[in-house]
């Protein structure tokens, strides 16, 4: 009876850990650039009761084997990076990434992040900052006394001077691209690293072969859907309560086991 | 005369209660993969050894589960009876589909990592937007190359880039469970033919318990178990009154 407490205890659990991941989606609704986790699940190892058995000689009677399954177990839980949809801010370092394509950001400990928040501002150095106050990779400082700036859709980042009619080129913003986007680790803050599952970086000019453009006054929000995180919350407690009726007849049939004896 | 007190009736309602046991080991089994991508419920039936003794017997129940939209490009659901076939450590297994996803070097593989193979061994996609057909062909959009190209609607046409190996095992085969919903394979397989290639993409095979006909399994389970320990309660008496009254002298 055992293994069956222990597969119905395994179901809540993995419908708990799906229910995290839900909450996690609907608190960030509203995070820019933020995609959304999906739980995947996979059944465990079957247990062999009885093997094959052949009865009454000829191949043609063998009885299959009995298995039992010992329940359920996280797979994995995978990002989705679907485009989130592109929501128009006019703030001219508000920058949304259509497309494929990360902004790089650099790290106070010298390392190097991914992000599709581009809610960028400038620091009091005039660099190009993300909203935690990164600097975005290439390093583009933007002079005093400058104003329009602009942020091209190919990346490139210019300023009109004082007392000169022609925008001055800053800099161009490099996006990096991943095989296995699904493969990058979550660092919270919007934020990513590489691993070996995401593959190496490969950086590009926006609008370059495949890489996405920038649009400047915009941003792009999480591609969170209320409606389908809803949905799965609802399925997940009714089978989460499923799993509770099992681990409640296995305990009435062990009661009734005990009866044997009086 | 046969002996009065033959042993059989307390042995086959034992062998009654481990069978119960077992059948209510696979229904928590089953509930508890009620959401799980691709999972096949497990039945278990009696079956009549010797004269009396029942032994439990299971099977894969490989019926259709619900076909559930997810619009992710890579979840991949089998609407059919074949399976698509995929590479691992232990050799090749079949599988229903599932959440598939690329690794680094941009092979296609399972939520474990296992590679799903097509016709010509694994599958290795370039960059570009992926479509998979009905029939297994996978299709990769190339992306526009050099600025602009995009606006003089110079798209490069699709490339074929694999074919999705599919099989099918006989009705009356017994698949056996592996876990990860992976299956062995039978050595009846065969490639499937035309009809029987039907892949969904951008949808997941949702398991195919229902809740409410497991419930009910529990609930019958659950009394004839009660029924069993009852009549071995019952056999057990009526001993006590042969050992205890039978013989009481008078």
């Amino acid at each position: 009876m055992d293994p069956a407490l222990r597969a119905a205890a395994s179901g809540m659990r993995a419908q708990q850990t799906r229910q995290d991941v839900i909450a996690n989606n609907l608190a960030n609704v509203n995070t820019t650039g933020y995609k959304r986790s999906r739980a995947n699940f996979e059944d465990l190892l079957y247990q062999t009761v009885t093997g094959p058995q052949v009865i009454g000689g000829p191949a043609a009677n063998t009885l299959p084997a009995v298995q039992i399954g010992r329940g359920v177990r996280l797979a994995g839980v995978q990002k989705d990076h679907a485009q989130g949809s592109i929501e128009t801010t006019q703030n001219p370092t508000d920058v949304a990434i259509e497309g494929d394509g990360f902004l790089q950001v650099q790290l106070p400990s010298g390392s190097i992040a991914y992000t599709r928040d581009g809610k960028l501002q400038l620091s009091d150095q005039g660099v190009l900052v993300t909203a935690e106050g990164n600097p975005v990779l290439p390093n583009i400082r933007v002079p005093a006394q400058s104003t329009q700036l602009s942020i091209g859709p190919s990346g490139i980042v210019s300023v009109m001077r004082a007392g000169s009619s022609t925008p001055e080129e800053l800099g161009r913003i490099e996006l990096a691209r991943f095989t296995n986007p699904a493969g990058l680790m979550s660092m919270g803050q919007n934020m990513y690293t590489a691993t070996p599952a995401s593959g190496e970086p490969a950086t590009s000019f926006p609008q370059d072969e495949g890489t996405g453009r920038l649009m400047q006054g915009s941003l792009e929000m999480s591609n969170v859907e209320v409606v389908t995180e809803m949905v799965d919350m609802i399925t997940t407690m009714r089978a989460y309560e499923l799993t509770s009726k099992s681990i409640k007849t296995s305990d009435d049939m062990l009661q009734i086991a005990n009866g044997l004896v009086r | 005369m046969p002996p009065i007190l033959k042993n059989s009736g307390l042995t086959s309602a034992a062998a009654a209660l481990a069978f119960y046991e077992r059948r209510q080991q696979s229904i928590a089994n089953n509930l508890a993969n009620v959401d799980t991508t691709g999972f096949k419920k497990e039945r278990v039936f009696g079956r009549m050894v010797d004269d009396a003794v029942a032994a439990a017997d299971s099977m894969t129940d490989r019926s259709q589960g619900d076909i559930k939209p997810t619009g992710n490009s890579l979840d991949v659901a089998v609407q059919s009876d074949a399976f698509l076939v995929v590479q691992t450590p232990a050799g090749e297994r079949l599988t229903r589909g599932g959440a598939l996803r690329l690794d680094e070097q941009r092979r296609l593989v399972t939520q474990q990592g296992h590679l799903v193979l097509g016709e010509d061994g694994p599958i290795v996609l370039p960059a570009g937007d992926i479509g998979i057909g009905r029939d297994g062909v996978i299709t990769v959009q190339p992306p526009a190359t050099g600025e602009g190209s995009i606006a003089k609607g110079q798209l490069p046409s699709r490339l074929k880039a694999a074919v999705l190996r599919m099989e099918t095992v006989p009705a009356n085969a017994a698949l056996q469970h592996l876990g990860g919903g992976l299956f062995m394979p039978d050595a009846r397989r065969k490639p499937a033919d035309d009809t029987e290639r039907q892949i969904m993409q951008g949808s997941l095979e949702s398991s195919n318990v229902n809740s409410i006909e497991s419930l009910t399994e529990m609930i019958d389970t659950v009394r004839a178990y009660a029924d069993v320990q009852k009549s071995i309660s019952v056999m057990d008496d009526i001993r006590g009154i042969a050992a205890n009254q039978i013989g009481k002298p008078v």
